[in-house]
């Protein structure tokens, strides 16, 4: 029965999502499965029935007629390259290795003052020392050190990418069986997709609870003057996660995202991750790297003026920006 | 072996759907099932064939629609029934087969026979 839906599903992947063609693709399956069962109560194998099925069945050209949809039979909407299933494996592994060395670079940068910090505490604390004072001396080469380590991930990830371009460039399809497979795995990294994001939240919303309580506990001493790092680390630990899990689902909606606009195929996509497209090709670039400049606006304004309590209202007011002009320049 | 030409049919699939329905409304695997047993399993209509013919007649409102659950599994089937506009129709679409059928006849030999040239003598 399966194998019944599945080849019916194949032969409507590129058909434009219609009413019309939904009802036919209904019906066609319900006259398919009446005749499969019949087949199987006369005692054919299983394989056998099929086979009759599917022969049995017409093509679509046929009902392209009828249900208005001429020219998508015609004039092959069928990418001209078919994305394999190992290829589409091979790809969301990838994506994945890309992920994470993405996430350990914002990791390592949100690090980086932490050696800075200790090195600080250490020779505060034994001013004996002269080892530790030394190393108090040269204390910025390992934060430069660890960003250094994180634009060599970020320049690596980003290569890993350039083999998928035909991904990116929307240049291949994909059938039935690899979206089926894709949408499966989506849906099996979902839990574990809501758990990083929750933990990773929580990591940065809770990251002062380690320096008040080593604060609390070593009123004096190494513990209270490196205290400020376990903040950082919280931080890292948390956005590791919220980037990680971010990236890892780019990489399922990107390749859901193959199936032509409107089709069947392209019902798999999750409403939120289909690309928004802009009247204007201004508009377009602006929103291409709009979080990334208000990202860049807050930090700026914020490191300057130390108004941490006022700055955050930046976000609220971008994101009603963002929403406004995506309704106005929308492409419908 | 001869099968027949989904070309030449193609022109008469209502006619069979109508004929069928005259009898009791009926849904799609019927219908094919039906069309197999009658014509001694000398034609079999394709799904996509029967789905054309019952979209297009619903549009032509020949055919009307309706959800209704199966006599013995119970199981929920969209049902077709014949209006009076197909009824018509299959009445006119019977005599225009009647006339094919008379004019195509008159061209196929039986016997090998030139019975052209006699029939155009005794016009003359």
């Amino acid at each position: 029965m399966k194998t019944l839906k599945d080849y019916l599903e194949n032969m409507f992947l590129n058909l434009p999502d219609t009413p019309e063609v939904r009802k036919a693709k209904r019906e066609l399956l319900q006259m398919m499965e009446d005749k499969y069962t019949e087949l199987k109560n006369e005692g054919k194998a299983e394989n056998e029935a099929i086979g009759i099925v599917i022969s049995e069945f017409g093509n679509l050209e046929e009902l392209a007629e009828n249900l208005g949809i001429k020219t998508y039979v015609e004039e092959e909407v069928v990418p001209s390259e078919m994305l394999s299933l190992e290829d589409a494996k091979e790809f969301l592994k990838d994506m994945v290795t890309r992920s994470r060395l993405i996430a350990i670079g914002v990791m390592l940068c949100i690090l980086s003052p932490v050696p800075v910090i200790c090195i600080d505490a250490f020779s505060n604390t034994w001013r004996g020392s002269r080892n530790i004072a030394l190393l108090a001396e040269v204390d910025a080469l390992f934060m430069f050190l660890l960003v250094a380590i994180a634009v060599a991930l970020f320049i690596f990830a980003g290569t890993m990418t350039r083999k998928w371009q035909k991904i990116k460039n929307h240049a291949v399809g994909i059938d039935f069986q690899t979206t089926d497979y894709v949408r499966k795995q989506f849906e099996n990294v979902r839990i574990s997709h809501t758990l990083h994001l929750c933990i990773g939240c929580m990591l940065c919303i809770l990251c002062v609870v380690p320096a008040i309580f080593l604060d609390a506990i070593f009123p004096v001493g190494f513990w209270y003057e490196c205290s400020g790092a376990f903040m950082f680390v919280s931080v890292a630990i948390g956005v590791y996660l919220i980037v990680f899990t971010g990236n890892r689902n780019k990489g399922y909606q990107s390749l859901l995202a193959l199936n032509a606009k409107g089709t069947m195929g392209n019902a798999n996509v999750p409403e939120r991750a289909q690309e928004v497209e802009y009247t204007s090709q201004v508009v377009a670039d602006i929103m291409d790297v709009y979080w990334q400049t208000v990202t860049c606006i807050y930090l700026c304004i914020s490191f300057l003026t130390f108004d941490w309590d006022m700055t955050w209202i930046i976000w609220p007011v971008a994101a009603c920006v963002h929403a406004i002009i995506k309704t106005n320049f929308r492409k419908m | 072996m001869i099968t027949i030409s989904s070309d030449v049919i193609r022109g008469y699939n209502d006619t069979i759907i109508l004929y069928l329905l005259l009898e009791k409304p009926s849904y799609g695997y019927e219908i094919s099932k039906q069309i197999k047993c009658l014509s001694g399993e000398k034609y079999i209509i394709k799904e996509t064939t029967l789905y054309s013919a019952f979209n297009r007649m619903e549009k032509n409102s020949y055919i009307e629609s309706f959800q209704n659950e199966d006599v013995a599994g119970g199981k929920r089937r969209t049902y077709y029934r014949i209006t009076d506009a197909g009824r018509q129709y299959y009445q006119e679409k019977c005599e225009e087969w009647m006339l094919t059928k008379e004019v195509v006849e008159k061209f196929i030999t039986k016997n090998g026979g030139s019975t052209c040239q006699n029939k155009v003598g005794k016009g003359v």
